[in-house]
């Protein structure tokens, strides 16, 4: 139904796209996830010819509706867009809101579109509160009134720009149930939200957005709890991520406690934790490059889950084989062994690393 | 002076100088009627010109904007009399005309356009979203929306613009001697014409005033319920 190829964007000399490829078919429920500035909302503003890209192509039923000089008109009559800060026309009630596009734009008669109006709000839940004004709403409310209005002009495809991020929980609720069951109606939807339950419960598929590309695309299940790239297993499960990656015993090593500290503060860590890292992490610096005083290289990376509140890392280095009862490790080891919740050791053959420590603080 | 002399003022007013007196009345309304209504459909076309985004469109309502802005209008009234009309005695209420005309017209303007600026940039996005064209958004959506704003703004504009056909008038009349005459207070006859003549224009901005109380309520937003059920059964939106 839509296809976007190739989409480039610069903003402010930042290339935000680098090449967007996306389809989305009839029946669709593609959720659209990434970290801010990944290009989100700019991506549905494209779709919906808000924002022209500098390069690419998009296709609507085999139309290019990015060509030059193409009737913009048919595009919003088949598209309709619910943004995150509801839009709605302040000088207007809630019905004339949803109104205004059956009588200004489909030359509906006016009785006839305060009929179809109120049948929408009462989908909606909101039909007692038709002659209200946006102003006297609350967030919830508002955006289930932009939403009869998106509906009222009956798009094939609706774009949703972060529908529920300005919402309490409450009110997000209200919103949620809509959108449930638009989906119950078979609606073809693109959803740009950081509500990963939401985007669990509706979409039958998940795209996620990162550097510039679609990072990654697939089921909920795949992306949530399978995803093939780190970073996208790190953006849907909100892990924080510190790296070290020690060339040499010339490494600054206080500056490597200053930032796991700003790491813990910044992050919300517990004082525990945080206590239990830095010891860890002093002790395998101290054991495979200080006291093995050769070429030794070593990579730490370690993710927090703050939901959690669980801290896994990856320690990965060079040198002889780890041996626990190897004289040289004989205090170094033990207090490894205490300050970790779990512990593993394996053996690898990767970038020159020969073993690999993957431990959980909790 | 004293009480004895602006009596006296008074009084030489009331039994010589009526006529004059109803003559500078008529030309007030003249003026402000004139040029209210003509700078009232200049400023409407230089909004629409303006809002068309041609390139001189947009360079000559520019243009109009800085010098306008700058310029006083004392200023502004003695240059086009003295440039335009080359100080031709028998043409200054023309140039009056003319050059409170274009000053009104260009208040209309600015506050047109400053009133639009209201309609948030995301009200703007949901309409085009929607599928309006430029000019239906502006009729159906930009103007309903931004009328309390223009209104309020235009009460600004008419204020200002009685008070300076009140300078208007005196090139039309070439009485400037009649003003300086007051305020050295040599004549003291000058007197009792002056306190009518700011009366007469208090007078008509209080009138003015509440013509454009009475228009903004009639465009308040959140009407009653039952107004607004009413106005749709009647088929009005």
């Amino acid at each position: 139904m839509i296809e976007v190829e190739h989409l480039k964007k610069i903003f402010d000399s930042t290339e935000v796209f680098k090449d967007i490829n996306l389809k989305v078919n009839d029946g669709d429920v593609v959720g659209v996830i990434g970290p801010s500035g990944s290009g989100k909302s700019l991506l549905l503003r494209c779709m919906i010819m808000l924002e022209r890209a500098d390069s690419g192509r998009i296709y609507l039923d085999g139309d290019e509706i990015t060509a030059p000089g193409y009737n913009l008109d048919s595009v919003h009559k088949r598209i309709g867009m619910v943004f995150q800060t509801f839009n709605l026309f302040e000088h207007l009630s809630v019905v004339e809101n949803v109104m205004s596009g059956l009588v200004h734009l489909n030359g509906m008669k006016t009785i006839e579109a305060y009929d179809r109006a109120k049948q929408l709000l009462q989908e909606v839940g909101l039909a007692d509160k038709a002659f209200m004004y946006p102003r006297s709403l609350s967030s919830g409310e508002k955006q289930r009134v932009a939403i009869a209005r998106t509906l009222s002009l009956e798009p094939e495809i609706i774009l949703m720009d972060e529908p529920t991020s300005l919402l309490d929980p409450l009110m997000r609720g209200e919103v949620e149930s809509v959108i449930r069951m638009l989906k119950s109606e078979h609606r073809t939807m693109v959803i740009t939200t950081h509500e990963m339950e939401l985007i669990r419960q509706v979409c039958n598929k998940v795209v996620f957005l990162n550097d510039g590309i679609v990072w990654e695309e697939g089921t909920p299940g795949k992306i949530f709890d399978n995803a093939d790239r780190d970073e996208t297993r790190r953006f849907v499960k909100a892990l924080r991520v510190l790296e070290f990656d020690v060339q040499s015993a010339d490494f600054d090593f206080i500056g490597m406690k200053t930032q796991i500290l700003d790491f813990a503060y910044r992050n919300g860590v517990s004082t525990l934790a945080m206590n239990r890292l830095m010891s860890i992490v002093e002790e395998f610096v101290q054991m495979i490059i200080i006291q093995q005083q050769e070429d030794n290289r070593m990579k730490m990376t370690f993710e927090y889950n703050k939901h959690e509140e669980r801290i896994e890392g990856n320690i990965l280095f060079s040198g002889e084989e780890l041996d626990p009862d190897n004289p040289r490790y004989v205090f170094s080891w033990p207090i490894i062994k205490m300050r970790a919740t779990e512990i593993e050791t394996s053996l690898i053959d990767e970038d020159g690393y020969t073993n690999r420590v993957f431990i959980t603080i909790k | 002076m004293d009480i004895q002399q602006y009596i006296d003022s008074l009084n030489l007013m009331l039994s010589n100088r009526w006529s004059s007196l109803l003559f500078g009345i008529g030309i007030t309304l003249l003026l402000n009627v004139v040029t209210i209504s003509v700078g009232l459909l200049l400023g409407a076309g230089m909004f629409l010109w303006r809002y068309s985004e041609s390139k001189p469109g947009v360079m000559v309502t520019e243009v109009f904007r800085v010098v306008l802005t700058y310029i006083p209008p004392a200023n502004w009234l003695l240059l086009v009399f003295y440039i335009i009309f080359r100080g031709r005695l028998e043409l200054n209420l023309t140039a009056a005309l003319v050059a409170l005309s274009i000053l009104f017209g260009f208040c209309v303007f600015s506050t047109a356009y400053d009133a639009l600026e209201k309609v948030s940039s995301g009200e703007k996005e949901a309409v085009i979203s929607m599928g309006y064209s430029r000019y239906k958004a502006l009729v159906k959506i930009y103007i309903p929306r931004a009328m309390p704003y223009f209104l309020d703004g235009l009460k600004g504009c008419v204020r200002a613009h009685i008070q300076n056909t009140a300078f208007a008038e005196l090139i039309y009349v070439a009485d400037v001697q009649f003003v300086s005459d007051a305020m050295a207070a040599e004549n003291p006859n000058t007197i009792a014409p002056l306190l009518l003549s700011t009366a007469i224009y208090v007078l008509l901005e209080i009138i003015c005033d509440k013509i454009l109380n009475r228009l903004m309520e009639a465009y308040r937003y959140e009407k009653p319920s039952d107004k607004i059920e009413d106005n749709i059964k009647k088929g009005k939106f």
